[in-house]
């Protein structure tokens, strides 16, 4: 087990290192770079002036130079500055991933909790009015696009509930109620598209699981229906349900830009955007490379939990 | 009471600034104030705004963007300022005399207090329009005016002396302007993060700042001006989609927010909800590009302009919400083209004639340049393609993410397009609308030439007489009237809510929302 987690952990760098590449020469490939961004269409800037931004941005080098300064400075633990706030990068990122984890875990919560057992219930129930209802509810959060469903809320909210959400951020040890205020109708937008998933994997998961052999020798040797169904048939069937949670936990903690945007909240998501509108280069090449180790994190612990969730999966 | 007085203050002032070669007259329109005068003013309270766009940056002398001005406009002030009818009046400076047309002596105001509680002296002054004029501070305002700044002298602690290498009559104006002279404390460029610090004069400190979601202010309780601001502080809350301002203010979460006339109507039969409406500085502008075929032709840009229905124009892109307009805003003093004046009436036949005597009586294929960033662009994109598609032109509207359109349509992206849809914004002075655009000298612009409009624009920002500066005004603009290197499309109408008990504010035509310094909050 330890030959195979270390060499996953040595085929991780190679990865990392291609995302950085890839990153950084995306983001150059862009039309339009950050000092065009300081200048608008009614006013552009001089020659002069170009040339004292480009040297302060540290653009004035060629590619391979800012490339190789760029991977030095994060192998020293400095993801360089802002350039639109002159802020240290690894600062901003600090200040607001707390954010978007909490967010993502909310998110996460509130889909499983609601998605797993209905998805359970519609593949015992199958095709009855719930199993109908479920799935026709189900398609509906994965058709809704999220900008759309965060402003449906936001509307019904204010016209029906007379409420709207806190606008400014209060950590979750400061104030829970101010910050589950603030929370919930951005964890509701996300859980809603990801319940969506969850809720057709589980219920095809588990039907499929419903129909083996053990699950009917549990059932022969008169286990009671619960117990078929919690203990064996479930368990098993998480495991396809386990890595789709992964993979969109890995999307949620990347940031999503529109909910955040459209509630204002100051995460990675609206970090990310911003950063693109400004083509703050260093802050977006750290958001998008905090997104690419956040996944493969992810990936490694979803592994490690098929080890938890089904005896038999061993790394040898 | 309160309203009168003021107004009769900025009269007298705006009196001497006239006589001091101020370069903008009292606007003509008609502006509903946010004022109940029978009230007493109650001081003290929160008022919690939306801010729709997220500003890039606070420093006050090296960024172009608007949104930058609409975070620090209320933290940093000037020599002079602009007051409600955008008449200049003394600000830092309590008053100014100008010897010579080439020599202005600014008096500094005693006493004033940074929100440090540092005292302003003439040194602050001279090292902030130092910084601005520094090429490394790369200020795009300050470069307007640097060409015409032979030095900046302090004479004493209270008094500053600016030498100009030429008359420069827009001066004051780029003070009051804002955008580029702000004055800071000598030494805090620094010592301080500008960008997301800051320490001014104004009647607001910065309290806190947290790009993307919010930006907090705090009553300045050392201002100079006795009395104001009434508000113990504010908060820009920033909310880029419209829907989630317009859910605000209905909720009551919000107290003031930009909205366009859609967001406006949405807010109809709100009874806490007041929408005021006014003229702003926006002349949205269908550029053309004179250095590529066929838009080189003369009679090409004619034809064009003869074709728009500036009507539909209005209708389609903005609701209704806006009035015809030359290449100075509608409003702007008494600077503008009347739109009885206005040329380019619709005529279809004399467009089509004019392309086929420029060789293109089947018409051609071309495109428009927009960005979704302003959505109001796409729509007039639309109605522009269908205006054209009637005199046999067939243009294809190319939608481009913001970034991308800027450079394309710039002399760094080798001005590649050929129609472009853009608006220009409040001017410290009418040059402000020309010289970027059809002076031959000035690099930025794209391909249009005209000897006798270049003189015109020289002698025009230098002469001091203001009847004169207006006479060379109409007649440059009359050249361009004529040969359309861009046409102007319309001025808009901004619209601005606040809940009911919000009183004191003034919308103002240049975009500003410094009389959040006398906006007071009538409730319990």
């Amino acid at each position: 087990m330890r030959g195979y987690f270390l060499t996953r952990v040595a085929l991780v760098l190679p990865t990392l290192l291609g995302a950085t590449l890839l990153i950084f020469l995306l983001l150059r490939l862009l039309p339009g770079g950050p000092v065009d961004l300081l200048e608008s269409t009614e006013f552009r800037l001089s020659p002069q002036a170009r040339k004292a931004l480009e040297a302060q941005f540290g653009l004035d080098v060629p590619l391979p130079v800012q490339y190789v300064r760029w991977l030095g400075g994060i192998l020293r633990g400095d993801l360089g500055q802002s350039l639109r706030t002159n802020q240290p990068v690894l600062d901003v990122i600090t200040r607001r991933l707390p954010i978007s984890v909490e967010l993502a875990t909310l998110s996460v919560l509130l889909c499983v909790a609601a998605a797993v057992p209905l998805g359970v219930v519609s593949a015992i129930r199958r095709n009855s009015v719930f199993d109908f209802g479920a799935r026709m509810v189900g398609l509906l959060g994965l058709s809704l696009p999220n900008f759309w469903l965060a402003i449906l809320l936001l509307l019904l909210a204010s016209r029906v509930f007379n409420w709207f959400p806190p606008l400014t951020f209060t950590p979750l040890l400061e104030d829970p109620w101010t910050n589950l205020a603030q929370m919930l109708l951005p964890t509701v937008t996300l859980a809603t598209s990801l319940m969506a998933v969850v809720m057709r994997m589980t219920r095809s998961s588990m039907l499929e699981v419903l129909g083996q052999e053990f699950v009917r020798t549990a059932r022969a040797k008169g286990l009671a229906e619960r117990l078929v169904v919690v203990r064996h048939a479930l368990r098993n069937a998480l495991i396809p349900v386990v890595t789709i949670i992964g993979i969109q936990t890995g999307y949620l903690l990347g940031g999503v830009v529109i909910t955040e945007q459209v509630f204002g909240i100051a995460g990675m998501g609206s970090l990310l955007i911003s950063g693109v509108g400004h083509r703050d280069y260093p802050v977006i090449q750290a958001a998008v490379m905090f997104s690419a180790v956040a996944f493969i994190g992810i990936n490694l612990a979803v592994d490690l939990l098929y080890g938890y969730l089904d005896p038999r999966i061993r790394y040898e | 009471m309160r309203e009168g007085h003021l107004t009769r203050r900025a009269l007298l002032r705006s009196a001497a600034a006239a006589g001091a070669g101020a370069a903008m007259a009292p606007l003509l329109t008609q502006i509903q104030h946010h004022t109940a005068l029978a009230q007493e003013v109650r001081a003290g309270g929160f008022l919690t705004a939306a801010q729709e766009v997220d500003p890039v940056s606070l420093d006050p002398h090296n960024r172009s963007n608007f949104s930058s001005f609409q975070a620090f406009e209320h933290i940093y002030e000037s020599l002079v300022a602009y007051d409600r009818n955008l008449s200049i009046v003394p600000s830092l400076a309590e008053s100014w005399s100008t010897p010579d047309p080439t020599t202005y002596n600014f008096r500094l105001r005693r006493g004033v207090r940074f929100h440090d509680g540092g005292e302003l002296v003439a040194d602050d002054v001279k090292y902030s329009l130092d910084r601005v004029f520094d090429p490394k501070t790369a200020s795009p305002w300050g470069s307007i005016v640097k060409p015409f700044i032979e030095r900046i002298e302090v004479v004493d602690r209270n008094t500053v002396r600016i030498k100009l290498t030429q008359p420069y009559p827009p001066l004051l104006g780029w003070f009051a302007y804002r955008r580029g002279s702000g004055i800071v404390k000598a030494g805090s460029a620094d010592k301080l993060n500008f960008n997301i610090q800051a320490i001014g004069t104004g009647p607001f400190a910065l309290k806190e700042y947290v790009p993307d979601s919010h930006v907090v202010y705090q009553k300045h309780r050392e201002y100079w001006q006795s009395g104001i601001p009434y508000l113990s502080g504010f908060m820009f809350k920033v909310l880029t989609q419209e829907e989630a301002r317009v859910a605000g203010l209905q909720a009551r979460a919000l107290e003031y927010a930009f909205l366009s006339q859609e967001g406006a109507d949405r807010l109809k039969g709100v009874a806490h909800v007041d929408v005021l409406k006014s003229l702003r500085a926006w002349v949205a502008m269908l550029r053309t590009n004179p250095s590529r075929r066929p838009w080189s032709d003369v009679r090409v840009r004619q034809a064009l302009a003869l074709a728009l229905d500036r009507k539909a124009l209005i209708d389609k892109a903005v609701g209704g919400a806006a009035v015809p307009s030359g290449y100075i805003p509608a409003g702007y003093g008494d600077w503008f083209t009347p739109a009885d004046k206005l040329p380019w009436k619709r005529d279809l036949d004399r467009s089509r004639r004019l392309l086929s005597e420029a060789g293109f009586p089947q018409g051609f294929r071309t495109t428009i340049k927009a960005s979704p960033q302003y959505p109001e662009f796409i729509a007039a994109a639309v109605v522009i393609a269908d205006n054209l598609k009637q005199v046999g032109v067939d243009a294809q509207i190319i939608q481009m993410e913001w970034g991308q359109f800027v450079r394309e349509t710039g002399v760094q992206g080798g001005n590649n397009y050929d129609l472009a849809i853009t608006a220009f914004v409040f001017r410290h002075d009418p040059d402000g609308y020309f010289r970027f655009y059809y002076h031959s000298k000035d690099p930025n612009n794209p391909g249009y030439r005209n000897a006798k409009v270049d003189e015109l624009m020289d002698k025009a920002v230098t002469t001091v007489n203001r009847q004169e500066r207006r006479r060379f005004y109409a007649e440059m603009q009359q050249i361009l009237y004529d040969e359309v290197p861009y046409i102007p499309m319309y001025t808009t109408y901004k619209a601005e809510a606040m809940q009911k008990y919000v009183k004191g504010y003034v919308p103002m035509f240049s975009d500003s929302r410094e009389f959040f310094k006398e906006t007071w909050l009538d409730k319990r």
